[in-house]
Formats: structure tokens, sequence, C-alpha cells
């Protein structure tokens, strides 16, 4: 009770402190997550047209994916020193896994008759994929982003500690002077952004849905 | 209009799906292909539109070699009703059916007009427009693929079995539509079918086809009458005939009344609107061999002869 009565007086004191350190998670993450949605959904139309390429992009981003996020941070430290630039490149590289598998059992898994009947009426390839591929696409798509959207919010805390800002500055300033109230005050308000963003895609997602099935 | 000319294709090595095919579609005909299922119908229809390259033999569509069409002017030159129907999910009725005019650029208005035009012409309401696919019954879908065909008004139509989900009544009212449709709008359509009836009802031209090859082509006389080949005998067989019979009207076969009866002794009439069936089944339940045919007016045409039948030129 003491520990949840000091953690409200913390947010109230400090609330310049944290909205400033929120409002750069926030940043931070949309950043990278801008970068990923537009590099992953690129990547997944252009392999969608190859089998063999696929397996090979997918199969790298995957072994990407399985790299501790410690570890990645921490080699890019060695190539592009610490920052929110560093931050972003292993936020980004973390998050195209989600983006682009998706992206690419989307388009390839609409039906075939689909895509016969609008290629048989004569749509040009740009049409075939903007018109009908894409949009047939787009809740397979969104529901990628939305795994990635939660995961990029949640590893952007991670990313404090080579240097960039965000909540984990908070979380790592709390550890390092053992005060707890910080630690899961900084832990909370990220727990709370990416509940509050997986909603939203939530949402849309849902609405998407309701017209393609 | 369409030629094919030796033209052969195969899918895996070593399983030729059409074989040395040679056949033409003038202008203005309405052929159906009738064969048994996997015998390469829907192959050949989509080698019209090019989907489907054929390895070896000439392909021409209105005069022009295959190969010298732009693929995608081709298919937007030609009208195509999918064997699956294919409506696009995410589209409402009406963008489905404007679809062919939206690739193509048209204005929001063309595109609106069309579809309201197209919803009538089969026979659906107004306020399907604004429904989705997957609110439509298998039928109604398949209205609607006919309506999307026709968006563009394309002068050559391919139909794929467009009616294979519509029920008994509801497809002998589409039949006719087609029929009219192919009759007012002067389209050169090709048209796949299981269904004999189907195909004697709606065909000037039958091509009756067996594991890649025609086995017999002909009219609706020539295939019911006169079919050369052992094959298409059975497969049409007194099926095709039946049809014949409940599809020829009375009209196209009344003769003079019988020398010594006259016209104020008959007392059975059929109207010359009714398929022959109509007059067969009249005669054998009286036992008589003649009896009169009036016109839609109630006037007097003349004489319907079981006799008279066996004369017809097939
Ligand atoms: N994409 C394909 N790859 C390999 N084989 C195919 C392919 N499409 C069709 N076939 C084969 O080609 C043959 C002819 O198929 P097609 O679809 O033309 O038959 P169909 O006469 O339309 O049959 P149905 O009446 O059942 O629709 C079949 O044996 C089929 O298995
Ligand atoms: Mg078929």
């Amino acid at each position: 009770m003491e520990f949840i009565k000091n953690l409200g007086e913390l947010l109230k004191t400090r609330s310049d402190f944290f909205i400033e350190l929120l409002l750069q998670h926030l940043v931070l993450s949309l950043i990278a997550i801008v970068i990923i949605t537009v590099v992953g959904v690129t990547t997944g139309v252009l392999i969608a047209k190859s089998q063999k390429a696929a397996s090979v992009v997918i199969g790298l981003t995957n072994v990407l994916y399985t790299i501790p996020s410690i570890a990645m941070f921490g080699f890019f430290v060695s190539i592009t020193g610490i920052g929110n630039t560093t931050a972003i490149i292993a936020l980004v590289i973390y998050g195209l896994l989600p983006v682009i598998r998706n992206t690419y059992v989307g388009l390839t898994e609409v039906d075939d008759q689909i895509l016969e009947a609008a290629v048989g009426m004569g749509s040009t390839p740009w049409q075939l994929l903007s018109k009908i591929q894409f949009p047939l696409a787009l809740p397979v798509i969104i529901a990628g982003i939305r795994s990635m959207v939660v995961m990029t919010i949640a590893l952007a805390g991670i990313a404090s500690f080579i240097g960039a800002g965000g909540l984990g500055v908070a979380i790592w300033r709390g550890i390092t002077t053992n005060f707890d109230e910080m630690t899961v005050a900084g832990s909370l308000l990220v727990a709370l952004l990416a509940f509050v963003a997986d909603g939203i895609l939530g949402i849309i997602e849902k609405r998407l849905l309701r017209r393609t099935k | 209009m369409i030629e094919f000319r030796d033209v052969s294709q195969q899918y895996q090595a070593g399983k030729p799906i059409i074989r040395h095919l040679s056949l033409t579609v003038s202008q203005g005909e309405f052929v159906v292909l009738i064969g048994p299922s996997g015998c390469g119908k829907t192959t050949l229809l989509k080698m019209m539109n090019g989907l489907i390259k054929p390895d070896s033999g000439e392909i021409r569509i209105k005069g022009k070699e295959l190969k010298a069409w732009d693929p995608i002017t081709l298919k937007r030159n030609i009208g195509y009703v999918i064997q699956q129907v294919g409506l696009f999910p995410h589209l409402t009725i009406e963008k489905n059916i404007a679809y062919a005019l939206d690739i193509q650029k048209a204005s929001e208005t063309v595109k609106k007009e069309r579809a309201r035009e197209l919803i009538q012409l089969v026979g659906l309401e107004e306020n399907y427009l604004a429904k989705y696919p997957n609110e439509l019954s298998g039928g109604q879908k398949q209205r609607v693929g006919i309506a999307r065909a026709l968006a563009a008004d394309p002068e050559i139509i391919l139909m794929d079995e467009p009616l294979g989900a519509v029920d008994q009544i509801n497809r002998g009212v589409l039949q006719d539509e087609i029929i009219r449709i192919y009759q007012t709008l002067n389209k050169t359509i090709v048209f796949v079918t299981h269904d004999i009836e189907e195909a004697i009802k709606l065909g000037t031209k039958i091509v009756v086809m067996n594991q890649g090859e025609i086995m017999e082509m002909g009219s609706r006389d020539a295939i019911v009458f006169h079919s050369k080949s052992h094959f298409a005998d059975d497969f049409i067989g007194n099926k095709g005939f039946l049809s014949y019979l409940n599809i020829v009207k009375i009209e196209q076969v009344v003769c003079p009344f019988n020398g010594n009866v006259s016209e104020k002794e008959i007392t059975l009439w059929v109207s010359a609107a009714d398929p022959l069936i109509v007059g067969i089944r009249i005669c054998l339940e009286n036992g008589v061999n003649q009896i009169g045919v009036r016109d839609g007016a109630g006037q007097v045409v003349g004489a319907f002869d079981l006799g008279c039948l066996s004369r017809l030129k097939f």
C-alpha cells in the first residue's frame, strides 16, 4: 500500500519529467514504427512476386529476430555509437520480421479465383496489387503491424541503456539508484503506451475484417 | 472472331489437355462447349482471352494473332465469367460490377449508372448494389458475375458454367435473359456448361468435347439427329433429344391441315409458342395424329401433325 502511495506521489510530483520521457518514447517508437512499416510492407510486396526471394528474405529476418536485444544494441553501439540513431536502427531490424512476413503471407494467400477474375478482366499488375491483392491482404498486414508496434514500444524501453531517450531513462535510473518506485513508474507507462496503441490498432483491424470476410 | 488452328496445350509434360484442336467462332455466334468434367473446357476458354498460352498452334482473335495483342487490351475486349464466380469480397456489388470500367478509368457517374442498369438486367433489385458478396446466395453471386462481365460492353463474352449454382426455375429465367442479351446486344458468346438441355437451348453451335478434342460440332439439329461420333451420340443421346423436344417451338413445324380433315373438325389446339413435346403429348393422350395450332392472338396458323414431324428437315 505504502508503495503504491509513493508511486502515485512520484508520478504527480515528477509529472513533467515523466511526460517528457513519455513523449520522447513516443517519438522514438513512432520513428521506428514508420520506418518499419514503410520498409517492411515494401519488402513484403516485392518478395511476394518471387518465392525464392521470399524464403531468403524471411529466413534472414528470422535469424536477426532471434538475436537477443541486448546483443543487438551492443553490436550497433560499436558501429554507430550511442544515442537515438543506434536505438532506431536496432528497433527497425527487430520489427521488420512480423511486417514483412505478414505482408507476404497476406498477399500470397489471396484466393486464386479472385486473382484470376481480376487478371481476366484486364487489370494491370499495379491495379491487381492496389485494387485487389493489397486491400484483401490488409487485415493480415495490420495484424503484423500491430504486433510490431507493441514490440517496438516495449523494446524502446531498453534503448535508454545505449543512451537513447524515452521511458527507459526512468527505468534505468530507478535500477541504478535502487529507487523501485521510479523503475515501476517507467515500466507501467511503457505498458500503458503499448496497451493503448494495441487497442487502437485492434479497432482498426476489426473494422477491416468486417468488410472482407 | 475467334480462330483456333491446330492448338495443343499441356500443363505437365506428357499429359496433353488440348490436342490439335481447331475451332472457329464467327461473329454473332453463340457457341456452347459441353463435355465431361476435366475434358479441357475451362482451359480452352482461358486460351481465348490469353489467360493460358498454347504450346503450339495458332490462335487469332478478331483477326489478329494472339501474340500480337497487348495482353491487357485483349482481356478488356472480352467479358469473362469465371467458373467459381470469383467476386471481389472487399468490394460492394456495385463496385464489383463496375470493376472493368474502374480499371479503364471511367467516371464515377458512368460506373454508378452502368451498375444500376446491369443489376436490373440480371434480375436483382437495386438495393443489392450496396451489399457485399458474402451477403448473397450462390445463384445471386452468379448473376452478379454475369453483370460484371457485361460492364465494359465487350463484343465477345466468355462464360464458364455461369448458371451452375442457380436453381431450376431461375436458371430458365436467366437462360432466357442471356438469350435476350445475346440477341439484342449483338454479342459473340462462348459458353461452357455441363447441362445438355442448357446447351441445346442456348447454342447456335454446340461443341462436344472429350479429352481435349472436339468430338462433334454443329447446330442443335445436327448434334441431336446427325452426330457422326459414337461419343457424341452417347453423350447427347435421348437426353439431348428430350431437351430438343422441350425447346423447339411448334411454330417451327406447323404444316397445312391434312387433306380430308377440315379446320372445323379439329377440337384439340396448341399454342404456336409451345414446345414440340406439348403437341406430341396431346396427340398421344388423345390418340390422334393431328391437332390445330393457334398463335398468341388466337388466330389459326395451321396444324401440328405427328406424320409431318418426321418429314421435318432437321
Ligand atoms: N493449373 C493446372 N495445372 C495442372 N493441371 C491442370 C490445371 N488446370 C487444369 N488442369 C487439368 O487439366 C484438365 C482440364 O481441366 P479443365 O479445367 O479445362 O477442365 P473442364 O473441362 O473445365 O472441367 P470441369 O467441367 O470440371 O470444369 C484437368 O484434367 C485438370 O486436372
Ligand atoms: Mg471447367
